[in-house]
C-alpha cells in the first residue's frame, strides 16, 4: 500500500475578480520523500495546505481525494482529523516559520503549547528534549528566548516542534530559503538523517539542487498541475518535460559552462488558464495537438504530461 | 583587485571601518560619548578597487558587513575611517549638495516588493530620480519610457501606467534597474538583486543587467551569498567574514581553487543539483561558533587553527591575481 495518494485534488480560490485554478487536477502516489518543485504561484504551497487541511476562505477543495495510509483524510471531519492525523501523522514547517515564534515565550512553553493543543498533559521535558536532539539542539535551548537563538537554531526549533508528535510525515515549506549556505548545509544534512530514520519529507521548493540533496521523488508544478513525477535519477538525469529540461538549464552550478539560460515569458493568469498544455506559450516544442489537455504517459515509476512522448 | 592608483579604476576603497555601537546606556546617549564595550565591527579595514566596465562580487554570509560596505560606498553612513576614491575624486567626505556624486552611483536592492513605492505608478517610480536632478517634464518622460523598454518590459505604454502590485517579482525587479539606469551611473551597486526571485527568473535578470553594463560601460558591485549565481556574473570577487576580506581575485581561480578555509568551507557547503549526493552528508568542516576578537577572525571555527592565528594575518598575493589573508600560505 502507498503511504500517500493523491487522486485528481483541485483546490480553487474564489475571489471577487475570479477563481484562482491554484491545484488543478493534481495526481500522485509515493511511499518515499518527495519534493515539489514550482515557481512562485504554481500552487505548491496551496497542495500542501490541502493536505494539512489548513486551507481557509475564499480557498476551498473542490473535488479529489488524499488517501493516507489507506483512509481519506479530505472525508474525515475537521475533529477527527484534528485528533488522529494533524501533528500526529503529519506535520508541516511553514514558510518562514522560524520567525513565528513568539519572541516572548521560552522555546519550553511554546513547545508544550504543541503537546497540551493537541491533548498532551504530561510535563516532562523528555519528550522536548528528544525532539530538541533529534534536530541536533541541545537541552538547554528549552530556557532560551528566541533573540537568543540564531536562524538556523530557530529553524530547528520549529522543526523540532513538528516532530513532537511522532509524525511518519514533514511537510517544509522551502525550509532553508532565509539561511546561509554553511547552516543550510546543516539543515540539510538533518533532513538527511530525519529521512533516512524513516520519515517521509515532503520538500515544497524552487531550488532543484535542493531537492537533489535531499528527497527520492520529485514532482514538477507548472500552473496548478503536476507536469511531471518520477524518481530523483530519472528526473535528474533524463528530464521529459520541456519546462523540466527549462528548469534544469536554469541552475547555476559551480563548474562546466558558463552560460544559464532562463524560460522566456511568463506563466499564464491563474484567473484563465489556457485550454490544452499550460506550458504551450513558452514551449520550444509547441505544436497544434498541445492545444488539448496533455495525456499522462507513464514512464517508469512516474509520468510526464507531454505529447511529445505520445 | 589592489593596483590602487590605476587610472582605469572607477571606485579605489582604503582601510575602510565602519563600527557600530550596539548597547549604549541612557547617560552614554545625553553625554554623547561612549566607551569600548558593545561594539560590532562590521566593516573592519577593508580595501579593494573595481577596474571600471568589471563587475565586482562581495560574497559573504549574513553578518560579514557586505551591506554595510554597499551603504558606506553610496554615502548612506559615513566611515569611521578609510578613503572612497570614486572616478579619481575623494569622496569620504562629500556634502549633501553635491549630487554629482549621487547621478554616477546608485544601487539595486534585494527586495522589489518592498524597494518600489506601492502608490507611485512604475512612470513615477523611474522618472522620480530624473525629477530630482532637475530634468524637463517632457524629457523625464522620454528617457522613463526608454529605460523601461530598455529594461524589456513590454509593452511598455501598459506597463508604464500599472502600479507595483500588479507586477511579478521579476518584473519588479526590472523597474527597480530601470531606475537605477534612467541617471545613467558609471557605477550601480546590486544588493542581492535576484535572491528574492525564482531560479527561473534569476538568469534572466542576471543577462539583462550584463547586457546593460557591455552597452553602457557601466561597473557593478555586486552583493550576494550565492557563490553558484555569482560565478555566472562577476569577473572578480572579494569574500567577507566579520568585516574582513579573508580572500579576493579573480572569480574563476578564486572558485576552482579557494585557499581560505573559509571560502573552502562555503563552497562545500554549496547544494548540487546531482540526485546520488542525497546518500551522503554535506560535509561541514568548520566549527559551528565563536568569534575571534584578536588576529584572525575565523580562528575559533577553523580547522586548521595554529597558535600564530592569534596574529593579525596580511594579504599576500599566493597565486596570480590571487589573494589570500591566512597563515596557511
Amino acid at each position: 500500500m502507498v503511504k500517500l495518494e493523491i487522486r485528481g485534488l483541485k483546490v480553487y480560490y474564489y475571489t471577487s475578480k475570479g477563481t484562482v485554478k491554484a491545484v488543478d487536477g493534481i495526481n500522485m502516489n509515493t511511499s518515499e520523500s518527495v519534493g515539489i518543485v514550482g515557481e512562485s504561484g504554481s500552487g505548491k504551497s496551496t497542495l500542501a495546505y490541502a493536505i494539512m487541511r489548513m486551507l481557509q476562505y475564499p480557498a476551498r477543495i473542490v473535488e479529489g481525494s488524499i488517501i493516507l495510509d489507506g483512509t481519506d483524510i479530505l472525508a474525515m471531519n475537521e475533529r477527527e482529523f484534528n485528533e488522529h492525523i494533524r501533528w500526529k501523522k503529519i506535520a508541516m514547517v511553514f514558510q518562514y516559520a522560524m520567525n513565528s515564534l513568539d519572541p516572548v515565550y521560552k522555546v519550553k512553553d511554546q513547545m508544550y503549547e504543541v503537546l497540551s493543543n493537541h491533548g498532551v498533559d504530561t510535563i516532562d521535558d523528555t519528550i522536548l528534549v528528544d525532539a530538541l536532539r533529534e534536530t541536533g539542539l541541545d537541552a538547554n535551548v528549552l530556557e532560551y528566548y528566541p533573540h537568543e537563538l540564531s536562524g538556523g537554531m530557530k529553524q530547528r526549533v520549529v522543526i523540532a516542534m513538528a516532530l513532537l508528535l511522532k509524525p511518519s510525515i514533514l511537510i517544509a515549506d522551502e525550509p532553508t530559503t532565509a539561511l546561509d549556505v554553511l547552516v543550510q548545509a546543516q539543515i540539510m544534512n538533518m533532513l538527511k538523517r530525519l529521512k533516512s530514520d524513516g520519515l517521509m519529507i515532503i520538500l515544497i521548493t524552487h531550488d532543484l539542487s535542493i531537492v537533489a540533496e535531499v528527497v527520492d521523488r520529485v514532482a514538477i508544478m507548472y500552473a496548478g498541475q503536476i507536469v511531471e513525477f518520477n524518481k530523483a535519477d530519472v528526473i535528474f538525469k533524463e528530464a521529459k518535460h520541456p519546462y523540466t529540461q527549462a528548469l534544469m538549464s536554469s541552475i547555476p552550478r559551480l563548474k562546466g559552462e558558463k552560460r544559464l539560460s532562463y524560460i522566456k515569458g511568463d506563466p499564464p493568469n491563474p484567473f484563465d488558464y489556457p485550454k490544452g498544455c499550460r506550458f504551450y506559450a513558452r514551449c520550444p516544442y509547441a505544436m497544434d495537438k498541445c492545444m488539448q489537455e496533455p495525456p499522462y504517459i507513464s514512464i517508469g515509476d512516474g509520468y510526464v504530461r507531454c505529447w511529445l512522448y505520445k | 583587485m589592489l593596483d590602487a592608483g590605476s587610472t582605469n579604476n572607477i571606485l579605489e576603497v582604503k582601510g575602510l571601518t565602519k563600527y557600530f555601537k550596539v548597547k549604549r546606556s541612557l547617560y552614554e546617549l545625553l553625554r554623547g560619548s561612549y566607551d569600548n564595550s558593545g561594539i560590532v565591527k562590521a566593516v573592519d579595514g577593508v580595501s579593494f578597487s573595481i577596474e571600471r566596465g568589471k563587475t565586482l562580487v562581495l560574497a559573504g554570509e549574513s553578518g560579514s558587513g557586505k551591506s554595510t560596505i554597499a551603504r558606506l560606498i553610496l554615502k548612506a553612513i559615513e566611515p569611521d575611517s578609510g578613503t572612497i576614491i570614486f572616478d579619481g575624486k575623494d569622496v569620504t567626505k562629500l556634502s549633501r549638495s553635491e549630487k554629482w556624486f549621487r547621478r554616477s552611483a546608485q544601487m539595486i536592492h534585494q527586495d522589489p516588493y518592498s524597494s518600489l513605492n506601492p502608490r507611485m505608478r512604475i512612470l513615477s517610480i523611474v522618472s522620480e530620480p530624473l525629477e530630482i536632478h532637475g530634468f524637463a517634464k517632457k524629457e523625464r518622460e522620454d528617457l522613463a519610457f526608454k529605460a523601461l523598454q530598455e529594461v524589456r518590459l513590454e509593452p511598455v505604454e501598459d506597463i508604464a501606467y500599472r502600479y507595483p502590485h500588479m507586477l511579478s517579482g521579476g518584473q519588479r525587479q526590472r523597474v527597480a534597474i530601470a531606475r537605477a539606469l534612467v541617471l545613467k551611473p558609471k557605477l550601480v551597486v546590486a544588493d542581492e538583486p535576484v535572491s528574492m526571485l525564482d531560479m527561473s527568473v534569476r538568469a534572466e535578470i542576471l543577462e539583462l543587467m550584463n547586457s546593460i553594463k557591455a552597452k553602457y560601460n557601466i561597473t557593478y558591485m555586486y552583493i550576494t551569498h550565492d557563490l553558484s549565481t555569482s560565478r555566472y556574473f562577476g569577473d572578480d570577487i572579494a569574500i567577507l567574514y566579520k568585516g574582513k576580506i579573508v580572500e579576493m581575485g579573480c572569480i574563476d581561480e578564486v572558485l576552482n581553487n579557494p585557499l581560505h578555509p573559509y571560502t573552502q568551507a562555503l563552497i562545500d557547503a554549496i547544494p548540487e543539483p546531482e540526485p546520488s549526493n542525497r546518500y551522503k552528508e554535506k560535509v561541514v568542516r568548520i566549527k559551528n561558533d565563536g568569534i575571534s576578537e584578536h588576529g584572525c577572525r575565523f580562528y575559533a571555527r577553523c580547522p586548521y587553527a595554529m597558535d600564530k592565528c592569534m596574529q593579525e594575518p596580511s594579504m599576500k598575493e599566493v597565486r596570480d591575481d590571487h589573494y589570500v589573508s591566512c597563515f596557511l600560505y
